[in-house]
């Protein structure tokens, strides 16, 4: 019994060790700035891939109307 | 299993994308010009190869020690999504013309199922490191390959402009990718 205590615990600890690194690397990557010619999201002019649910895609509400 | 047998095994004989239809996300979205195609390529070659080598050794020096076996796959994803927040930092900061060029590709490539599917196969198989280096390098080639083969086939269909209206966009590279596969079957029995 003890024993599967500590294996959760440990999986519990190994969880939240990843879940942290993969918070502090979107906080960090956040605060640094984009490049300059880097800044798709506002331009709206995005025709690099025919994927239709990204948020850049010109098409993705013309076809949901379809 | 040698290595050169690993090496065309993983890009021709099981191809990544043709034979084992993963990844055709990206394979269909971004292949309409070459340029682009290239792109993601090498930027899947990089966060996969790097991928895997995390992946194998938190899984050989932490999970496996402590008897976690079973949290692979979540650990295996959430080491991904940190891995590619931690390259799009460094290019942003480090080097900005490299960012300018891959950057968009960089948060689809965490959606890619190459990457996980390759972590995990490195353990199921149990790989050694070496293994490891050469099958992750060896299917993200695969998928470089097949990438560059496809932009180039629809860039020449788009140029010549003879192709039938209700077979345009999506149509048309769903019939290429079949001959494609066709195709690529020819490698089977090759290992």
């Amino acid at each position: 019994m003890p024993e599967l205590v500590i294996k959760t615990l440990l999986a519990i600890a190994v969880l939240a060790v990843l879940v942290g690194l993969f918070i502090l690397g979107y906080l960090l990557n956040k605060k640094v700035p984009r490049p300059e010619g880097c800044d798709l999201e506002k331009t709206d002019q995005c025709s690099q891939c025919a994927i239709s649910t990204c948020r850049l895609n010109q098409n993705r509400d013309k076809d949901k109307g379809d | 299993m040698g290595i050169v047998t690993l090496i065309i095994s993983a890009m021709l004989v099981s191809n990544v994308v043709l034979v084992r239809f993963l990844g055709t996300c990206p394979f269909l979205g971004v292949s309409k010009k070459i340029s682009n195609a290239i792109g993601l390529g090498l930027a899947t070659i990089f966060v996969v190869f790097f991928s895997s080598l995390l992946s194998y050794g938190l899984y050989h020096l932490v999970l496996k020690p402590l008897g976690l076996e079973f949290l692979s796959l979540v650990s295996f994803i959430l080491i991904i999504a940190s891995f590619v927040q931690f390259v799009e930092m460094f290019l942003k900061k480090y080097i900005p013309s490299l960012y300018r060029s891959l950057g968009i590709y960089l948060p689809l490539i965490t959606t890619n199922c190459i990457v996980l599917a390759i972590a995990l196969e490195n353990i199921g198989n149990n790989y050694s490191l070496v293994e490891t280096i050469v099958y992750s390098l060896s299917v993200s080639a695969g998928f470089l390959l097949v990438l560059i083969l496809f932009s180039v086939i629809r860039e020449r269909i788009d140029s010549l402009n003879r192709v039938p209206q209700a077979f345009k966009g999506v149509a048309i590279a769903l019939i290429i990718t079949a001959l494609m596969t066709m195709a690529f079957f020819g490698f089977q029995g090759l290992v």
